[in-house]
């Protein structure tokens, strides 16, 4: 993991316009990610973790939403690109080529009535000018890859024939059968039974161990999250409060969001004792972000929290949190940067 | 089940569901035995399809069951007629996933929480705003919010709402089908944290259906698993938990992903080939048999009986002996 970052993200704000004013539903987000790497994303309804994925991928509709401030510098097979400032047309070139995705859902994600061999080739023939022929017989080769039994007649099915773990395998191979260097899977198991998360894990751990894919794995679940990922970031009210390597963040969480998160699973405290839970419920980001946005249900927060914002600031080499409050030494941190101030009136 | 049947709030004995669908039948539930005792939480859990569900809205008459009983406080509620069933509502209630879903959208939350009293109960409006104000304050809402509409609060509190519309009238018996799942985890816990408060307060009983085995864990005394219509196991929690001796139970336990880096990158696990099949083709035999590592040549011809194989114990497997398990868990990926 010494390579250069294959995607560095820089100050992503995303806005959408809502009939009572804008939401404010990214706040300035950085991070970066490199080739072979898995990036776990956590956090829950609301924290701007499929918005940030959106973004990245040109899919936040002109109509509602618009991209305000930041850089996402990909080091595509051509060239850098900056993802947040491509055409409709140049993310044509991105979208399935150089980064795949797959989302929750794949019967919506699906076309009906094409059969999933075609839509795996479809990204071929489009972005590598395959044949017919050729396309056909590489989609067979990624069903086998991404363990469908029989492929060659499996390639003639339609989506309907397959279930839902079947599809979410079909989804993973449209997504990769251009060869790209990233895939973002936003909660691509969420909507799956337990056993066929665990088979959909595997396979995903297998495919990065045949090659350097870079993952953006994005869930609500921590455990998928502590199963598969090198690196976590955590985000709440759409900015990232904790980041750090997967041993660092489940051991030593500094940002006291994470602390009452993993708090609140149940297991992770003794049996019969009561949940941990987190008072209140998340901010509504109907306004700019000028304060501490988990502020108002920290038990830790003093006077500064409601009245400047910190910003994600490195503790060591491995571990960022955006929090002025040292919880183990019960002190102010030193050296947070402030990203934002509360106007006094 | 022995010296428990005495204080059995359900009994169910060889309960059955069936579905008539063009081209077969779906056997949702099928042949079911067991007791919930007063004050406990029982957790049901599987995978979907496997009838969670469908136990759940048979225990309360909401579908009527294709064969077996179901025993309330003694008497069978599938021998009931409608108006039988009707007086014996108010000791049982449902709480269900999608709160939204489960109100109308016009009514004040008041009339919400209001409404089983008006059906069931003979009561002056007054004697109900008072219950109503009770409710709240016990489900830790704000009696002042009573004329807010249900889009007016967020997930956690609508379940409140659902908590305390449920509980208006006094029930001693609770199906919560997966009532904290479309929760996220921090407002999970105060979700939980409320009913299991309610229960110690009120002696309910509980059957709670989910998938998420951790959340079952936390809360139920006893677990039974269910595949495929049937239950394969089923036993006091920390037990089954820490010694599951089904297959798929195993399986199941081995798959759940755990909050912590360093024991996922150790476990064993037990990866599952393929997936659940349509109830509509249950196997022959034992029906975990086309999926299970152990299966032998007797499992496909022969089904399992569900038996207690140690005080307290179900398990319907014919690989499972008395004296406990004679399975080893399969090593299978890293």
């Amino acid at each position: 993991m010494t390579a250069e970052p294959l995607l560095v993200v820089d100050g992503l704000v995303t806005k959408f316009d809502a009939a009572d004013g804008a939401v404010h539903a990214i706040n300035g987000v950085s991070f970066d990610i490199r080739p072979g790497e898995t990036l776990g994303v956590v956090g829950e309804s609301g924290s701007g973790k499929s918005v940030t994925m959106m973004s990245l991928l040109g899919l936040i509709p002109s109509a509602v939403g618009r991209i305000a401030a930041g850089t996402a510098r990909y080091q595509a097979t051509t060239g850098e690109v900056d993802l947040l400032k491509l055409s409709e047309r140049q993310f044509g070139r991105i979208r399935g080529r150089e980064i795949g995705m797959v989302f929750q859902d794949p019967i919506s994600s699906l076309n009906p009535v094409m059969t999933v061999g075609r839509q795996i080739g479809e990204s071929l023939r489009r972005h590598h000018g395959l044949g017919k022929r050729e396309a056909r017989a590489r989609a067979i080769e990624m069903l086998a890859r991404v363990g469908i039994a029989d492929p060659s007649h499996r390639v003639d099915n339609y989506p309907h024939e397959f279930s839902g773990g079947m599809r979410q395998r079909v989804m993973i191979a449209i997504a990769l059968a251009a060869g790209p260097r990233l895939m973002i899977a936003d909660e691509p198991t969420t909507a799956l039974d337990v056993t066929v998360q665990a088979q959909i894990m595997a396979l995903v751990r297998e495919l990065q161990a045949e090659s350097d894919l870079a993952v953006i794995w994005v869930s609500h679940d921590l455990g998928v999250v502590a199963g598969l990922a090198d690196r976590v970031l955590v985000m709440y009210g759409g900015t990232i409060v904790e980041s750090a390597g997967v041993d660092e963040l489940f051991e030593n969480p500094q940002h006291p969001y994470t602390r009452g998160l993993l708090a609140s699973i149940p297991g992770t405290g003794l049996a019969g004792t009561r949940l941990a839970s987190i008072p209140g419920t998340p901010p509504s980001l109907q306004h700019e972000l000028r304060l501490c946005p988990f502020a108002d249900r920290c038990s830790h927060a003093i006077d500064r929290c409601a009245h400047e914002r910190p910003g994600l600031t490195p503790i060591s080499p491995d571990h960022a949190a955006a929090c002025f409050w040292d919880i183990d030494a019960s002190r102010q941190r030193d050296g947070v940067a402030v990203v934002a101030r509360r106007e006094e009136k | 089940m022995g010296e428990q049947s005495d204080t059995a709030v359900m009994r169910v004995r060889d309960l059955r569901k069936h579905f008539r669908v063009s081209g077969g039948t779906v056997k949702a539930v099928d042949g079911i035995s067991f007791d919930i005792v007063r004050g406990e939480t029982l957790g049901l859990v599987g995978e979907s399809g496997c009838g969670k569900s469908t136990t759940g809205r048979a225990l309360l008459g909401l579908t009527p069951a294709t064969s077996g009983n179901v025993e309330f406080r003694g008497h069978d509620l599938t021998g009931l007629s409608r108006r039988q069933l009707r007086a014996m509502r108010p000791h049982m209630q449902m709480i269900f996933q999608d709160s939204a879903a489960s109100f109308n959208p016009r009514h004040t939350i008041g009339n919400i929480i209001a409404e089983p009293m008006t059906i069931h109960l003979d009561r002056d409006r007054s004697a109900i705003h008072d219950r109503v104000t009770e409710l709240m304050e016990l489900v830790g809402l704000k009696p002042e919010w009573r004329k807010r509409f249900p889009h007016e609060f967020s997930g956690g509190q609508r379940q409140r709402i659902n908590i305390a519309r449920a509980l208006s009238l006094n029930p001693e018996f609770v199906v919560g089908d997966e009532p904290v799942s479309a929760l996220d985890v921090s407002i999970q816990a105060q979700v939980v944290n409320l009913m299991s408060d309610l229960q110690d307060e009120l002696g309910l009983t509980y059957l709670m259906i989910a998938h998420d085995l951790s959340m079952v864990r936390h809360i139920s005394d006893r677990v039974a698993v269910m595949y495929l219509g049937k239950i394969v196991e089923l036993g006091a929690t920390e037990t089954l938990f820490e010694d599951p001796q089904h297959p798929y139970t195993q399986a199941l336990l081995s798959a759940v992903p755990l909050p912590n880096p360093k024991q996922e990158r150790a476990r064993q696990r037990i990866l599952l080939e393929g997936d659940v099949p349509s109830p509509r083709e249950a196997p022959s035999g034992c029906v975990f048999r086309t999926r299970c590592p152990l299966a032998e040549a007797r499992c496909a011809s022969e089904e399992p009986a569900y038996r207690e194989v140690s005080p307290g114990r179900f398990v319907a497997c014919h690989l499972v002996d008395g004296a406990g398990s004679n399975i080893v868990p399969v090593e299978i990926t890293g």
